[in-house]
């Protein structure tokens, strides 16, 4: 046992060791992901200043065209004629005011035709001659006038500008030379949205990015690239305003916590600055870390990292935690299994032993069933003997019962043996009156027909003629008497097979008098009093030695003359027989013996004190009952209820 | 000049009626009311190719304006080109010579169109014989000299008379190209009175500007729509000096039997400025005039 916890204590440790080696397997996978990650980064941001350069390009790009369209316009033929006509001496009146028509129609046309998306490049466009004159109105707003004017004083070689206040525009001022002598300023104002509208047309797949972007203009921010609502522009404000200072072409990073860099505040935060070539503006593009990495920023991937590590950790101490309880565990199944396996060995030899005497049980059992088989054998032998027994107390009765049909039939067989014999002559005579006439000897028929009508004087045989037939019918009726009484001896005498009839009892109770009569009818009168009944499923045999036996007992119990009332009825779920007789009746003593087997107050020889047992049985067995009533020199009554629910009226 | 030398020449008169036959026949020389014109389907509108009132390109504000009203009349538009010496004559079938503000009629000729529209200027003997339209464009005559001319340009004061007076002073013995019958006629203007050098230029009037820096005269009087397209074409190589006429009105004409034509039209011209189709076509053809005659345009600009 003690090797063996030994050896699980040594599973237990080389699993926790494998899951270590797991752990630390996972650790390295995680790690060699987060390296990949944090390369992946880099690779963003890589691709985000990449993103930014290329806007900066495009950007660029939509400067400079908007620089050509001014340029062009400094090399219009228009504005040569004007000059050239006001060299000729012309004045506005008359001539000089066409060619400045033909400006502003060119100008208009320019401002017309220059479409970046879907805007105007030029918000404006104005000729500044160069004594400060405005010769193309730009606008009817003298406040723009005073605007274009110091724009065109801003610069003479030509320049990008955006005035204090007028964020939302830039000024190109483009100078114009006739014949070498620079004669004034050519003045383009653009509105941000322009370089907005660039971006859009470009981004579409970079929505990102151009929502961060943001024109920078002498470390001054020029109102964001794109749409920004002002709560959001209030928000970012303050950040802005710190990024300006960083390195072109940089990308820093801004946290709060772990400042890398002094002048910034705000938290998790990228940004980048770059130059627009040839102008003096700068873009400044401004993402959040989130945004700009998602999934693959190393600082998230560090959290989760150290997050799987500590869980990876707690596994492994659990793990080991559990490695021993289960190896105190695996000690304790091991005891128990051994105390089971003893039990279960003790369980077999009570089990064997058990079995032994399970089968001792079962031949007792089967003895007793022997026995049981031969008691009902003997009690079956015992009913038929009692049976026996009362027919045997019939069997005077009986006897003298068919003896006097059969008197009245030898009575009646001798009266047809006289009509026989007296026929007899009568054919004789009629023979002889038949020869006579046939030899015609007449006077002899005469005289053979008077003889014969003495012989039927003699012989009465008018009274043979009437009453021949009834003494007939009196033989039959004697025949089927004895038939009768022979066949219900036969059924009653015979032994029981336990078939189940549908009996009516009150035919049950006919059959049983008629056997009984000429035992009772000495000294009993007996009346019937027969209810409307159903038939009940019952046993013949066994009913007819129930009723047998009362009917008996109560001839027996009348000494001298008495009644016996037969009563049958329906009462409630059963149907009832009474059979009551006004005999000497029963002690209270006694009564609760009557139903003992073997109890009798007969002499001995008369009774076998069996009857009433074996009665009480048979009325059990068909789910009946059998009470008596009796008081004594009154007399006794048996009223037995025998079930109807499965009778049939 | 021109007419006389066709009468001189009969040969050519007969060759041009004999040219001229066909039409004749085919019935488009007759004279058409508004009724007749209608009956028929056509608007026959008489054009002389001149600046942009008909570019000869098939476009100009004059053409396109007859479109619209043989559109609004619900008839075919037919253009028929003729020039400025036979306008008044294709129209009216009487041919004119102005002298002074009367005329003088020369001789019948066949009727080719219903209505003039060329930027016709309104003059006093051209009223004698046609009927005009309410004012359809203003006008005015400068004189306009080669870039290196002597002439120089003068300073405005602000009168016109003044200025139409300083102007002429500068024509003394200066050669100056002007065209008879037509709104640069020399007659209209007195240009005889400054002692210029008159030379009638028998050429189109686009062609004036050309031979000024050609050198076919120091000189010419040119109406401003022309002017100014002149400006724009050769610009650097021509100056303007300044008026020789007041402002001046231009029109479209109908023969003095067409009242009802006349009628039609002045409904037609009005919708045009009230819808703003005629302001479309001035700046189409016109932008710069609003600048140098905004009261004309008052009504419609607004």
């Amino acid at each position: 046992m003690r090797n063996k916890i030994v050896q699980n204590h040594i599973e237990g440790i080389v699993s926790v060791v494998v899951l270590l080696i797991v752990t630390c397997f996972i650790l390295y996978l995680i790690w060699g992901n987060y390296l990949s990650q944090k390369d992946l980064s880099e690779s963003i941001k890589k691709s985000f200043i990449n993103s930014v350069e290329e806007q900066v390009l495009k950007i660029s790009q939509c400067f400079r065209q908007m620089q050509e369209g001014v340029e062009q316009l400094s090399k219009s033929r228009e504005l040569e004629i004007y000059y050239e006509n006001k060299a000729l001496g012309m004045s506005l009146e008359y001539g000089l005011k066409a060619s400045i028509l033909n400006i502003k129609s060119r100008f208009n046309a320019v401002m017309e035709n220059q479409i970046i998306g879907t805007k105007h490049v030029f918000e404006k466009l104005a000729y500044v001659e160069r004594e400060g004159n405005v010769l193309i109105d730009p606008g009817k707003i003298d406040k723009e006038l005073d605007l274009f004017q110091i724009a065109s004083k801003s610069s003479q070689a030509g320049d990008f500008l955006v005035l204090k206040n007028q964020n939302n525009f830039i000024y190109i001022v483009t100078p114009f030379y006739f014949k070498n002598e620079h004669r004034g300023q050519i003045v383009a104002k653009i509105s941000t949205d322009v370089i907005k509208q660039n971006i859009d047309s470009n981004a579409n797949k970079e929505n990102i990015l151009k929502k961060q972007l943001f024109l920078v203009y002498e470390d001054n921010i020029l109102d964001a690239v794109l749409d920004l609502s002002d709560a959001q522009k209030n928000q970012i404000n303050h950040f802005l305003s710190k990024t300006m200072n960083i390195s072109t072409k940089h990308l820093i990073e801004i946290k709060t916590k772990n400042k890398k860099y002094k002048d910034v505040t705000d938290d998790g935060m990228l940004a980048y600055k770059t130059a627009i070539e040839d102008t003096p503006f700068e873009l400044l593009a401004i993402i959040s870390k989130h945004t700009l990495l998602g999934k693959h920023n190393p600082g998230n991937l560090l959290f989760v990292l150290g997050t799987i590590t500590f869980f990876l950790i707690l596994i492994v101490l659990f793990s080991f935690k559990m490695s021993l309880k289960n190896v105190a565990l695996a000690i304790k199944i091991k005891e128990e299994k051994e105390r089971v396996n003893l039990i279960e060995q003790k369980v077999g030899e009570r089990t064997k032993e058990l079995i032994g005497l399970n089968n001792m049980l079962l031949e007792e059992i089967e003895d007793r069933k022997k026995a049981e088989n031969k008691l009902k054998q003997a009690q079956a032998q015992l009913v038929q003997s009692e049976k026996l027994a009362s027919i045997g107390q019939l069997a005077a009765g009986i006897a003298h019962e068919i003896n006097n049909p059969m008197g009245f039939i030898g009575s009646n067989i001798e009266i047809f043996r006289q009509f026989l014999s007296n026929n007899k002559k009568l054919l004789d005579q009629m023979q002889k009156i038949k020869k006579a006439i046939n030899v015609k000897d007449i006077e002899k028929s005469h005289r053979l027909v008077s003889e014969m009508n003495e012989i039927e004087n003699q012989i009465n045989i008018d009274y043979f003629k009437e009453e021949l037939p009834e003494l007939i019918k009196d033989v039959q009726k004697g025949v089927d008497r004895v038939n009768k009484i022979v066949l219900d001896m036969k059924i009653f005498s015979r032994e029981d097979t336990g078939e189940i009839d549908i009996l009516n009892v009150n035919n049950v109770l006919d059959d049983i008098i008629r056997i009984t009569w000429n035992k009772i009818k000495y000294n009993c009168v007996l009346k019937k009093h027969y209810g409307d009944i159903p038939c009940i499923n019952g046993n013949q045999q066994k009913l007819g030695q129930v009723f047998m036996n009362l009917i008996i007992n109560a001839s027996q119990a009348i000494e001298n003359k008495g009644r016996i009332n037969i009563k049958t009825y329906a009462q409630d779920n059963n149907i009832c027989i009474e059979i009551s007789d006004n005999g000497k009746g029963i002690e209270e003593g006694n009564l609760k013996k009557i139903f003992d087997a073997f109890y009798t107050t007969k002499p001995v020889g008369e009774g076998t004190g069996l009857g009433l047992s074996i009665s009480y049985e048979i009325i059990k067995k068909h789910g009946g009952d059998i009470i008596v009533e009796s008081q004594v020199d009154k007399g006794t009554t048996f009223i037995i209820s025998l079930p109807k629910e499965y009778g049939i009226k | 000049m021109k007419t006389r030398q066709i009468i001189s020449k009969k040969s050519i008169y007969l060759y041009l009626l004999f040219l001229m036959l066909p039409t004749m026949f085919v019935g488009n020389v007759s004279a058409q009311n508004l009724d007749e014109i209608k009956g028929k389907g056509v608007l026959r509108h008489l054009g002389v190719k001149y600046a942009n009132f008909v570019t000869g390109s098939g476009d100009g504000l004059d053409v396109e304006l007859m479109q619209l009203f043989a559109e609004y009349l619900g008839v075919e538009y037919v253009y028929v080109q003729t020039s400025w010496s036979d306008v008044i004559g294709d129209l009216t079938g009487k041919r004119v010579k102005a002298k002074g503000d009367d005329i003088e009629i020369i001789e019948d000729v066949p009727i080719k169109g219903d209505i003039i529209a060329n930027g016709l200027t309104k003059l006093n003997w051209r009223e004698k014989v046609i009927d005009y339209s309410d004012p359809t464009f203003p006008s005015q005559v400068w004189l306009i000299a080669k870039a290196n001319s002597s002439l120089k340009p003068i300073t405005p004061t602000g009168n016109i008379d003044e200025d139409i007076k300083m102007t002429k002073e500068q024509l003394k013995d200066q050669s100056v190209l002007a065209v008879s019958n037509t709104c640069l006629d020399p007659k209209l203007y007195q240009l005889s009175k400054t002692g210029a050098d008159i030379r009638l230029f028998t050429g189109n009037l686009n062609q004036i500007a050309p031979a000024v820096i050609k050198g076919d005269a120091s000189s010419s009087i040119l109406d401003v729509p022309d002017a100014l397209v002149a400006l724009e074409k050769w610009a650097g190589e021509i100056k303007v000096i300044g008026p020789v006429s007041h402002q001046q009105v231009m029109g479209t004409a109908f023969r003095k039997d067409s009242p009802e034509l006349k009628t039609e039209f002045k409904k037609f011209f009005t919708q045009c400025k009230d819808d703003g189709t005629y302001l479309r076509l001035i700046n189409k053809y016109y932008p710069a005039v609003f600048d140098y005659f905004s009261e004309f345009f008052s009504d419609i600009v607004k």
